[in-house]
């Protein structure tokens, strides 16, 4: 196994005997499961855009609780010099922890595809959306993840760190709204830094080579100001 | 309907671009992390490389939205703008806003909300704003708008509302208002006409106090308290210009009119009028003859009006079968034969309507019947506007007591093509009524609509292909009401309650 392997390994395996792990994903599935079965049973549609749009929200409110620990725990236990000292290449460390947090949560939203499976069973849904809203999901996930990297690399304090990527993605979700009141072409710039307006071509299956672009882009940034991040040692 | 192709260049761009951005990352990992630098020097070589790497993520997203590529992965292709909405939208050169007003239950609003979404991203000059009013009431009553579905687009102090969900008919509007040319309709005065300036109306009340817009009026040559200026506004809200025009005076229709309007002329024409008329024709322009009863035609004009394919006639249209209110004298339309005027135009009627007879007409011309009565219609004669006949009528003299004839008659037409092999395209609808554009009865039904219709058909902004309405239609998924517990229960109890259940095996093992 290769060493990069092989942190993988190690930060999944600290992800999934952590209780957050398990907590985190029950409630995602109950807030979703739920909503999908009132608004399939009441619209009688067969589509996923309403359940895209809540999982994209319980993203944003969750992520933060999966990367606050991953530095700054280290951190403050003193178990990232440790780990920097290893023969191992600080992005590789970054790598790592940026792939175990998107492990679990790609096993998070990868739950839903269950969702997918009662449409098919009983319907014949329009997979392109579908496919589409997956993907959104996805892209979503690893900018979020990768943020909350960078601001977990930054600080020693768990809270400090969920709070302020809480607070970064809370921003970046609403941006869209402040957008409205400036002037041309502020607005637009300001626009194309919300995270609803790029998510939502995706959940409507009606995507954009700059939309992915957008959320490629900001997780290449994130990764690459949490390893910045770490020569704070 | 037409699409856009896929832009396989820009695609190509798009792979060029996710390789550069790759290279550019992995470049920026092998940057030493520690400089041996101390100090504001080590500070400032760490700041200098954050800020590249800001630097490098803005400018490739400024690249890749130069040469964005839109995927429509839906079934049926809904979020994907007609191709000459989006040729519409490349033109726009000039900053334009367009606020929609649409309701969010509605799905056909929905999607033209996202089209919209998806136009605006095609250029940056083009903002959107889409309001629910039921939400927001504020940003409606600033608009004075009061219907759902309906785009103001604005730009340069010009405004023109547009009424649909079709995106196509949005981005005419946009073209509309960036249009360097004025549109000018020019309302004809000198006979009596509706005057484009006056706002009075009558609310018909159902009485015995005698006025009346049937036969009883056709003697009339002039109906205080009327006038078109209702239609004059609703042309002005469309971006359209209004002026009068007195031919007699002019000598010529002036080059600046795109459409002349001839709303219920009651004297006689000069013949000067008719022949400037003609020439206007024969230039390419566009005329709304509305010809109410009693209304005679001077010879050159009854010579053109034959020329143009119709005859009307001096009678009235009773239709005991599809009238308004209680009158079978106003005649109500319900149904019409496809035609850009009438595409989407409900029902209108007429009071005191003349039919107009078909003719032939020269080859190049094409004469298409907009307005039809029903089957069980008739026609009973009536008199010209006595004093200003200027030759007895034909049709004036029929035996009264002949017994009417059963069966749709035409009420008015729509006229394209060439007078002559000289001229110039031109259009022209003639309509047996005026009445219907008055203010009295412009509001009602859809008789503005009918008239709007008809004057962007007469000033070439009609669209030229009909573009079917594709609102997305899930599909539809039916389960019973056990089926529905199982999903319930399967979704908000069973999965969470798995996960949970495997934690506990998880912390289980551990402890």
């Amino acid at each position: 196994m290769t060493p990069f392997l092989a942190l993988v390994s190690k930060e999944l395996r600290a992800l999934f005997v952590s209780p957050i792990a398990y907590a985190v994903i029950a409630v995602f599935l109950v807030l979703n499961g739920y909503g999908f079965a009132v608004t399939l049973i009441a619209t009688k549609q067969a589509t996923l855009v309403s359940v895209f749009f809540q999982a994209a929200v319980q993203l944003v409110l969750f992520v933060p609780l999966v990367t606050m620990r991953q530095f700054a725990e280290e951190r403050r236990g003193g178990t990232l010099e440790l780990l920097l000292t290893a023969p191992v290449r600080e992005s590789d460390i970054v790598l790592a922890k940026f792939a175990a947090s998107m492990g679990m949560l790609l096993a998070m939203v990868a739950l839903t595809l269950v969702y997918s499976g009662i449409l098919a069973r009983f319907s014949t849904p329009d997979w392109g959306p579908i496919y589409s809203g997956y993907l959104g999901l996805t892209l979503l996930a690893g900018a979020l993840v990768s943020i909350g990297l960078a601001v977990s690399a930054l600080t020693a304090n768990q809270v400090v760190a969920a709070v302020v990527s809480l607070g970064v993605f809370g921003m970046l979700w609403a941006i869209d709204a402040w957008a409205a009141l400036l002037p041309s072409p502020i607005d637009n710039w300001v626009l194309g830094l919300s995270l609803l307006a790029r998510f939502q071509p995706f959940a409507l299956g009606a995507m954009y080579a700059s939309d992915f672009g957008f959320f490629f882009a900001v997780t290449l940034l994130g990764l690459f100001l949490a390893v910045r991040g770490l020569a704070r040692r | 309907m037409e699409h856009p192709e896929l832009d396989w260049n820009a695609l190509l761009w798009a792979g060029g671009w996710l390789a550069a951005v790759l290279v550019l990352f992995a470049t920026g990992l092998r940057l030493p992390l520690q400089t041996g630098l101390a100090g504001w020097r080590g500070r400032a070589y760490s700041a200098g490389v954050i800020l590249i790497a800001l630097g490098a993520a803005v400018l490739a997203n400024v690249a890749l939205h130069l040469h964005d590529v839109h995927f429509d992965l839906t079934r049926e292709k809904v979020y994907t703008p007609s191709g000459a909405a989006m040729r519409a939208i490349d033109e726009v050169s000039r900053e334009v806003t367009v606020t929609y007003f649409y309701r969010s239950q509605d799905a056909a609003g929905r999607r033209a909300r996202d089209l919209l979404a998806i136009m605006a991203r095609r250029n940056p000059l083009l903002k959107v704003v889409a309001v629910d009013p039921d939400r927001d009431p504020r940003l409606a009553r600033e608009k004075a708008i009061q219907i759902y579905n309906a785009a103001v687009v604005e730009a340069e102090g010009r405004r023109v509302l547009v009424q649909g969900t079709d995106e196509t008919e949005i981005a005419i509007g946009i073209q509309r208002v960036l249009r360097g040319r004025a549109i000018t309709a020019c309302f004809l005065e000198g006979h009596g006409e509706l005057p484009m300036d006056n706002f009075e109306y009558h609310t018909h009340l159902e009485s015995g106090a005698g006025h009346s817009h049937d036969d009883a009026s056709s003697q009339v040559v002039e109906m205080p308290g009327h006038g078109a200026g209702r239609l004059r506004r609703a042309l002005e809200a469309q971006g359209y210009e209004a002026r009068k025009l007195i031919l007699a005076t002019e000598g010529d229709v002036p080059t600046g009119c795109t459409l002349l309007v001839a709303a219920n002329p009651r004297t006689t024409f000069l013949p000067a009028e008719s022949a400037a008329l003609r020439t206007y024709l024969r230039r390419g322009g566009s005329a709304l003859l509305l010809l109410d009863l009693g209304f005679v035609l001077e010879p050159g004009l009854a010579r053109l009006v034959a020329e143009l394919g119709v005859r009307p006639e001096q009678e009235v249209v009773v239709d005991p079968l599809s009238h308004y209110s209680t009158n079978p004298e106003i005649v109500a339309v319900t149904g019409y034969d496809p035609h850009p005027v009438t595409r989407s135009v409900s029902l209108t009627f007429y009071p005191g309507i003349r039919p107009i007879t078909m003719l032939s007409t020269a080859g190049d011309l094409r004469v298409t019947p907009l307005l039809l009565s029903s089957r069980d219609s008739y026609t009973r004669p009536v008199k010209p506007v006595g004093s200003h006949a200027v030759e007895p009528d034909a049709a004036s003299d029929k035996d009264a007591a002949a017994p009417p004839v059963p069966g749709p008659r035409v009420l008015g037409v729509a006229v394209e093509g060439r007078l002559d092999g000289n001229s110039e395209p031109m259009r022209a609808i003639i309509v047996g009524d005026s009445d219907f554009a008055s203010n009295s009865f412009f509001p009602y039904m859809a008789n503005s609509d009918l008239l709007l219709s008809a004057v962007r058909w007469l000033a070439r902004e009609e669209r030229t292909a009909a573009v079917a309405a594709r609102v997305p239609v899930p599909p539809l998924i039916v389960l019973t009401g056990r089926q529905s517990n199982a999903v319930f229960f399967l979704v908000v109890f069973a999965m969470p309650l798995l996960v949970i259940a495997l934690g506990c095996v998880v912390w289980w093992r551990r402890r």
